[in-house]
């Protein structure tokens, strides 16, 4: 566990920490223009369980709890949705309608969005604001690497994967990684309420 | 150097070490028998520096030793980068070694018995780093290395990742001595608690190669209440055995020998990183000195039986601490890692040899001389 | 069938259905297994399906093809999660590799993980799998257990050589497969797909990393340890001079069919 959250670590500051050297610039960024840290720059295409089309970048303005795993994953993946459930219902009841959820699947073979659809349901989270999505190949590996999970097929078909929930700040910048199962929350739950008080004030 | 920028980064870092430490374990500092314990999460950052890749007062190229002019303790700023340099370790033997601070072995660095060192390093083996020219900031180090340019240094590139090990330190080594990737920086604390002559190394897998290429130095820790000789002592310096496993490449330039390291057969055994420095610039002192000998086998992999021709080891300190003084020793074993504290008393004008007198060793290159001058009256 | 055979067939399906890289910079790696350092199954090889590898690591002169048609890869566009500072900064400018001072046919190096994984998807293809990849490498001829401890050993010393001032044309190693892969050893260090495998959490990069990867007893299988703790040690921003890539593409399951008349 320790040495998990060790690459954990390692992992964040090689990304939070550059983000933050170049930090001048962001804050003279004009409108419409987004951090060079963003995750927004991943210009890919997410369909969801109600078939909907999204792009990171259309959760702008709002944090964003994500995590990945995939359906057929029976024993890890239904704690690391409660986990990410635990996350969501952490933050209070009148701020929590503008935090949004993304699971996305590295199963693109078989977590269509039907699938994802009855794991949904299943799970008793098709609600509003949860987004069970999937993408080409490509763009999953590429979404993982920017948060840092890591995920291989085995030859049976399941996955070996990292298991981390992270938040992504109104700009889609990484706020808050969650390293592991079963993690206390209360600390993620305040930052994301603290983004949305500011957000709220301005 | 960008300044604005690098003071940005190192805030940042604080911030964010603070904010990911969820899942980690957190050290608080404390004291234990005298000795301190529990140093802060290190921190492992990107930045603007193209600064003196060694910096740091009581930082210098061996065989010298920065004197502590200070009371008490201090606490050290200090910085040793990583560069991949091309190097003579005999004549016309050249090879792209991986260092510390562009020399093999790497900067020879004094502190005190519980002297706190902050230490900055970063991976700069992408990158060509000139270090035989004076830089402004730079320890003491560069301008030795400037001065007298024994491996004739050419800056190469090899991207590779890359660790620092202190033996000196008493740390949690998966926090302080993690590898960073090529242009990360590492920084974090540790405290001198135990006197002695302690090597650093590359802990990176694979170890022995990463030692092999020249990824190794000391660091002496002097005692906080001395030595009871000190006194008496006219000169110091440190030496320090190591092997080389090297065998011709295809072009000019030697490489790695994998066989030769796996079977412990080293190409050279050398006494401050070259088969012929200390012949070419012998240790000096005078008839009836005392003088001191900081001895360390920075391996890989062998040992050494380190005698002086002609003299007797009159006070030995094992690791160099205080309580494991032995009196009258012709030969002392020290094996990889480990190190010596010597004084010898010079007899007679004239010449010594420094050898590790297992002879396989002398001969692969193992020896250095002290050259006596008269009694000063 | 002999696999040169299989392999000209597949080109020749293929020859249509793929543009970009012309189809003979590619070659069909048919399935198989090797046994790994790191072994899905302790003691057995890990598996792998047909697929095709370009032949040659993407030099300079077919990235800036790349960058001229995506601007958003340009050195001076790409947004700092993407890359790090050094990224294509050995070119003159962002579109001129200054191949007159690196030389011709060199394979581009100081590109992020994600601009190569682009690049693959823009000519049609992908990444390899780290599985892949190392499959490929694996299939060298050697005529007897010395011959491959040997070249290991070369191996092992070509990193200790190299220098990544001075790296040389794609295809000049001399160092190919049976199927016709070049290069994969002693030109530049190649991006995998996931090359950061999961055992990564668990490995603490230190001086026993080597002695538990290396369970294969033989000198291939120190040299692959050391590979697998470099590439371990990679950012997907690291953009470093021995950094390079090639692409893998999938065998779709109508050629394989073709394949096997």
């Amino acid at each position: 566990m320790k040495r998990l959250s060790l690459i954990a670590i390692f992992v964040l500051s090689s990304f939070t920490l550059h983000a933050q050297h170049n930090h001048g610039a962001d804050a003279t960024l004009k409108a419409g223009e987004i951090s060079g840290h963003s995750l927004y720059h991943l210009d890919a295409d997410f369909t969801d369980q109600r078939n909907k089309s999204l792009k990171l970048s259309s959760f702008k303005g709002q944090p964003v709890i994500v995590v990945m795993f995939y359906g057929n994953c029976t024993q890890v993946c239904p704690i690391l949705i409660r986990d990410t459930w635990r996350l969501y219902n952490a933050v209070d009841e009148i701020l929590r309608p503008s935090v949004k959820v993304l699971a996305v699947s590295f199963d693109t073979e078989n977590d269509t969005p039907e699938v994802l659809k009855a794991y949904a349901e299943y799970e008793q989270l098709n609600i509003d604001g949860w987004h069970f999505a999937t993408s080409e190949p490509t763009n999953v590996r590429s979404l993982a690497m920017m948060l840092g999970v890591q995920y291989a097929k085995k030859s049976d078909g399941e996955f070996a994967h990292s298991n981390l929930v992270s938040v992504l700040d109104t700009e889609g910048k990484i706020a808050k990684r969650i390293e592991g199962l079963n993690q206390p929350m209360e600390e993620a739950a305040h930052h994301i309420e603290q983004m949305l008080t500011k957000n709220v004030e301005q | 150097m960008k300044v604005s920028k690098l003071t940005l980064s190192f805030i940042f870092g604080l911030l964010f070490a603070g904010l990911a430490s969820t899942s980690f374990a957190q050290s608080s500092e404390y004291k234990l028998d005298g000795k301190t314990f529990g140093m802060p999460e290190a921190e492992v950052f990107t930045e603007d520096y193209d600064g003196p890749p060694v910096v740091g007062e009581y930082v210098t190229m061996l065989p010298n030793l920065a004197p502590l002019d200070y009371e008490g303790n201090k606490h050290h700023e200090v910085r040793i980068d990583i560069m991949v340099q091309e190097i003579e370790v005999a004549e016309g033997v050249r090879y792209n070694a991986w260092t510390f601070g562009g020399t093999v072995p790497g900067p020879v660095l004094h502190v005190r018995e519980g002297d706190r060192i902050t230490f900055t390093m970063k991976n700069r083996s992408d990158e060509e780093v000139t270090i035989t020219e004076p830089s402004k900031g730079g320890a003491p180090f560069m301008q030795q290395v400037a001065a007298n340019n024994i491996s004739k240094n050419k800056a190469a590139v090899m991207p590779m990742p890359h660790s620092m090990d202190f033996h000196a330190g008493t740390v949690a080594k998966d926090d302080k001595w993690r590898t960073i990737a090529p242009g990360q920086t590492v920084k974090f604390d540790f405290i001198a608690n135990y006197p002695g002559s302690y090597i650093y190394h590359c802990g990176t897998p694979s170890v022995l190669m990463h030692t092999a290429m020249g990824q190794h130095g000391v660091v002496v820790v002097s005692p906080k209440d001395g030595y009871p000789t000190d006194d008496e002592v006219a000169k110091e310096y440190v030496v320090v055995q190591s092997e080389y496993y090297l065998e011709k490449g295809p072009g000019e330039l030697y490489q790695y020998d994998f066989d030769a390291a796996a079977n412990r057969n080293p190409s050279h055994v050398v006494f401050n990183g070259h088969q012929t420095v200390m012949h070419d610039n012998p240790l000096t002192a005078n008839e009836g000195e005392r003088i001191r000998i900081h001895f360390s086998n920075n391996g890989p992999s062998g040992t050494s039986s380190f005698h002086v021709i002609g003299g007797i080891f009159d006070r030995v300190w094992k690791e160099g601490h205080p309580f494991n003084e032995m009196r009258g020793m012709q030969t002392v074993l020290v094996g990889s890692s480990g190190s010596a504290t010597l004084d010898m008393i010079v007899p007679e004008e004239g010449k010594y040899i420094l050898i590790d007198h297992e002879f396989v060793d002398a001969e692969k290159g193992a020896t250095g001389t002290l050259k006596a001058g008269p009694r000063k009256k | 069938m002999k696999p040169w055979l299989k392999y000209l067939l597949a080109v020749m399906v293929l020859a249509t259905t793929i543009p970009s890289r012309a189809q003979s910079d590619r070659v069909f790696v048919p399935a198989g297994s090797f046994h790994s350092v790191l072994p899905e199954i302790k003691g057995e090889p890990n598996k792998v399906d047909a697929f095709y590898l370009d032949v040659t690591a993407v030099t300079n002169e077919e990235f800036v093809d790349f960058v001229t048609e995506n601007k958003e890869w340009r050195r001076s566009e790409v947004p700092s999660i993407f890359a790090n500072d050094s990224y294509l900064d050995h070119w003159k400018s962002d579109l001129d590799p200054g191949i007159e001072e690196t030389g011709a046919q060199r394979p581009v190096t100081r590109i992020s993980w994600y601009s190569a994984n682009a690049y693959c998807s823009a000519a049609g293809g992908r990444l390899p799998t780290l599985n892949e990849w190392e499959y490929s490498a694996q299939l060298l001829k050697f005529e007897s257990p010395e011959e491959m401890n040997e070249f290991s050993k070369e191996l092992i010393g070509w990193y200790s050589r190299v220098n990544a001032n001075f790296i040389g044309a794609v295809g000049s190693t001399d160092i190919e497969t049976a199927y016709g892969v070049k290069d994969q050893f002693g030109l530049v260090m190649e991006w995998v797909e996931n090359f950061k495998p999961i055992i990564a959490n668990d490995l603490s990069l230190d001086c026993g990393t080597v002695g538990r990867l290396q369970k294969l007893g033989n000198i291939y299988s120190y040299a692959a340890s050391i590979r697998f703790i470099t590439r371990m040690s990679f950012s997907p921003e690291s953009t470093t001079g021995m950094l390079g890539f090639r692409c893998a593409y999938d065998v779709e399951t109508k050629d394989t069919t073709k394949n096997s008349l």
